[in-house]
């Protein structure tokens, strides 16, 4: 890093961290805090709100503002992720999977704290990879195209075989469930009609909230009501909860390899513009599992799986921040709206802005940077109030879960069909569970089959035209080896493993 | 004794859950006139990708259209299948005012000429409230694909097909490339799926295609950064992009070149002009077929109110985005204009959608 770069990061820091400048990233992050815990609400929409209020500021506050609300929203969600299986967010949906879990066994301080440290890291690290990047921003921003693309998105539905649970062949048909489901509605390349059966809410395809909010949420209110458990956690009292947040903090240092990778996943996901932000937590969830020695915790509150996908959310700001700055491109919703405040004060992302004001660059990062932080910080405060409501007697929180699931679902884009799908997912998700079906692959393999789609068609038509050779790009060839190593290399070892296991025991036995 | 407490516990917690689904469904419920939007969600879809062009004059417009309306906007972005996915849900939504959107008229009438097209047709199915801004699109190239101007881009075409970046059917590059290419004697090969002008221009800058076609308001930002250089106003006037070459009039680049090959001026004239009336029907705001009539009017006026806000004006001015307003009247008049204009281009729209599906 040179020179100017350090003196406008430090300049930066100190603008941030001056009075009344302060008052603007902890104004801002409270309110993404509140309207990203609000069902329905999101920091997309607060920003449009903010901007015409906006218009008189000078650009330096503005900065500030919308730093915090890009970084404030996402930690809030995964709090009823944890609590009540119910994401704030799509991109909150995969920390259910671990962390409700882990409620479920009197664990939610643990995973809170877990979700809270591993955010607050990773968007440290999505934020410090992006100052590292500023020099070599607009390369970083065009390195990865279509063959790419779909490389990542084959390598996340590989993860799928770390997940097929108990049995392989239940695994494979939930992932080619979830593929078929995907293929609902318009072909996104040709609008052709596909799998809709004449009816007018599959045109859209299946959302991926209602389906998770019933596979998951609802499956899990059902599965409450069938089991006759007291309450969440099994507990009955604040102080039986097991667990610590000081615990969950410290997992994050003890799988610090995997925070790192997760990380990185979430920032590198986090530059792809027009994918779905549930995208980035799915891979790191599924190269977690993927990547241990242990699976067998997997699904069933395992603090990995709640690390992973928080680290991957939460540095997927820093990434998204890349083709934002770099070319003026938002990676997605959020980053889209800041664009158009930055237009409104004059300011035009790309080589002007990272040369002649490089200052407030830094500001927009590090706002981005404390905003996080303080969302962590906030959540870790709440975490002892919040996991007592772990403990409220079953009776009265069903309802209580039943209608803020519905009306999640509703409340999304206002559609009645939303509401009817999510129960139609949760009585498919409560039979899966009950007979054993995972159902981790078959929303992966949904929520990656439109990335996979999309730009398997784009590199075919590139690589008839000439314009991409798929064999000689270094980042595809790496993709591909990981995917290779992922399917072949992992259910080697594990053989490898019980055969050594076994020689030992027939060792062992054979001793007198 | 106690698995009847149980089950009583378990029944008043189902009795509750029904009471509060019900409840939230009957708060979910639709208004069914504009003085009942006050306080209302209204879902707002934008049928292309955040960020774009439509996506930004959706928000810009967003905070006036809630302040006049009393209702909250959601906007929601749709991009899927060109956008007729997401005209497709405005279309077949309640006309009751909780669902308005802005769509590309010029791309689903492009689409729509064809015999087996599904797309809504902006002439018949939708209730149109006004127009936001007339089209006018530009063809780029990126700043390091070595086409300094069109005449390099078209003496390169010569040797090898120019590789071209499209949205899919819906899109106005559907129609607005295959026509200008075929002005300009200009081979060309189209690679579909390209969801957004996000896309496309990264597909640009990286140099996975030659050239896009995109709306100038879209992608004003590269433009200015000199990431992406304009070649060519398909449509549009000249004070648009000082000193790039336009298409039509006398003394367009379509005339010059039906002159060069000694082809028909007056067609290609023609032909030119055409185009740039199809591409001009525009962005519209339009709602589900069959709304009542005083809801119609109340929201015409409080588009047509919202559009002539000094303020919005003065956001939209700094936000590069001009601003070309227009009544229903008007507004039908354009697309019925652009509708024959479109059927006139029937055959290239057609091969092009065919190479798009291939």
């Amino acid at each position: 890093m040179d020179g100017t770069i350090l003196d406008a990061a430090l300049q930066a820091l100190g603008l941030v961290f001056s009075w009344p400048y302060i008052l603007y990233p902890v104004a801002g992050t409270l309110l993404a805090m509140l309207f990203s815990a609000s069902p329905g609400l999101n920091s997309s929409g607060l920003m449009a709100l903010a901007i015409p209020l906006t218009y008189a500021w000078d650009p330096l506050a503005v900065m500030l503002l919308f730093g915090a609300f890009v970084g404030g929203a996402t930690f809030m969600g995964s709090v009823t992720a944890i609590l009540f299986n119910i994401p704030g967010k799509a991109q909150n949906a995969v920390t259910m999977l671990d962390g409700y879990p882990m409620t479920q066994q009197g664990q939610a301080r643990t995973a809170i704290g877990c979700a809270a440290a591993s955010s607050a890291l990773g968007s440290t690290f999505g934020v410090f990879l992006l100052i590292a990047l500023i020099p070599l921003m607009r390369a970083a921003a065009v390195a990865l195209g279509p063959p790419e693309y779909l490389m990542l998105a084959v390598w996340g539905l590989t993860t799928l075989a770390a997940l097929v649970g108990s049995s392989l062949v239940k695994g494979l048909a939930a992932a080619g469930l979830g593929l078929s489901l995907a293929m609902i509605g318009y072909d996104p390349r040709t609008a052709e009609l596909r799998f809709t059966f004449g009816l007018d809410y599959l045109h859209d395809g299946l959302n991926l909230v209602p389906v998770f909010l019933g596979l998951f949420a609802l499956a899990g209110v059902i599965d409450l009501i069938a089991s006759g458990r007291e309450t969440l956690s099994g507990q009955s009292r604040h102080q039986d909860l097991g667990g610590s947040v000081a615990e969950g903090v410290r997992s994050v240092f003890r799988h610090f390899g995997l925070f790192l990778r997760s990380s990185l996943i979430g920032t590198v996901i986090g530059a792809i513009p027009g994918i779905g932000s549930a995208v980035a937590g799915f891979i790191a969830y599924g190269h977690a599992s993927q990547s241990a020695r242990d699976r067998s915790r997997f699904g069933q509150g395992d603090i990995r799986g709640v690390l992973a996908p928080e680290a991957a959310n939460d540095a997927k700001d820093g990434g998204a921040l890349v083709p934002t700055l770099a070319l003026g491109i938002p990676g997605g919703t959020g980053t889209a709206v800041l664009l158009g405040a930055l237009s409104l004060h004059g300011l035009t992302p790309g080589r002007e802005m990272l040369t002649g004001n490089l200052v407030l660059v830094f500001v927009l990062i590090w706002s981005l940077f404390l905003s996080n932080w303080i969302t962590s910080l906030l959540g870790l405060a709440l975490v002892n109030p919040m996991a007592r409501l772990s403990t409220i007697r079953t009776a009265r929180l069903i309802p209580f879960i039943l209608a803020l699931a519905v009306f999640g679902a509703l409340q999304y884009r206002g559609l009645i069909g939303d509401a009817v799908c999510a129960v139609l997912f949760g009585v498919v998700g409560y039979l899966m569970k009950r007979f054993d079906w995972p159902r981790v692959p078959l929303v992966i393999a949904l929520a990656l089959a439109p990335m996979f789609e999309t730009n398997l068609h784009l590199t075919l038509r590139l690589q008839e035209l000439g314009r991409v050779d798929f064999w000689s790009r270094p980042l595809v060839l790496l993709l591909l080896a990981l995917t290779v190593v992922s399917l072949f290399l992992g259910p080697f070892l594990g053989r490898l493993r019980a055969f050594r296991a076994g020689r030992r025991g027939r060792a062992g036995g054979g001793r007198p | 004794m106690g698995r009847s407490r149980g089950a009583r516990r378990f029944a008043a917690a189902i009795v509750g859950a029904i009471v509060g689904v019900g409840g939230t469904l009957f708060a979910a419920g639709a208004v069914a006139n504009c003085a009942g939007l006050q306080g209302a969600t209204v879902r707002w879809v934008v049928p292309s990708h955040a960020g774009g062009g439509y996506d930004a004059y959706s928000r810009l417009l967003q905070p006036f259209l809630e302040q006049r309306l009393g209702a909250r906007i959601v906007v929601e972005n749709r991009p899927e299948a060109g956008g007729i996915v997401g005209a497709a849900q405005i279309r077949d939504a309640r006309p009751d005012g909780a669902t308005l959107g802005l769509i590309n008229a010029s791309g689903l009438l492009a689409v729509n000429v064809l015999e087996e097209s599904r797309a809504p047709d902006p002439l018949t199915d939708f209730s149109l409230i006004g127009r936001v801004v007339s089209n006018h699109v530009v063809l780029f190239t990126g700043r390091d694909s070595g086409f300094s101007d069109i005449a390099a881009l078209l003496e390169a075409s010569q040797s090898r097909p120019v590789v071209v970046a499209v949205r899919d059917a819906g899109s106005a590059a559907l129609f607005a490339v295959p026509v200008t290419a075929s002005l300009l004697n200009m081979p060309y090969e189209l690679v579909g799926g390209y969801s957004g002008s996000a896309s496309r221009t990264l597909a640009l800058i990286r140099g996975d295609v030659d050239i896009a076609v995109s709306h100038l308001d879209s992608v004003e930002g590269q433009v200015r950064s000199g990431e992406l250089v304009p070649l060519l106003r398909i449509s549009g006037p000249a004070t648009l992009l000082p000193g790039v070459p336009g298409l039509g009039g006398p003394d367009g680049l379509a005339v010059q070149r039906a002159a060069l090959a000694r082809g028909p001026f007056p067609e290609a004239m023609q032909a030119a002009d055409d185009l740039a009336e199809l591409i001009g029907a525009g962005r519209i705001v339009v709602a589900p077929p069959g709304l009542p009539a005083s809801l119609q009017l109340c929201l015409e006026e409080t588009l047509s109110g919202a559009l002539a806000d000094p303020a919005l004006e003065t956001a939209a001015q700094r936000a590069g985005l001009s601003l070309e307003p227009a009544g229903r009247a008007e507004t039908r008049a354009g697309l019925a204009a652009a509708a024959s204009s479109a059927d006139r281009f029937r055959g290239l729209i057609r091969a092009a959608v065919a190479q798009t599906r291939e």
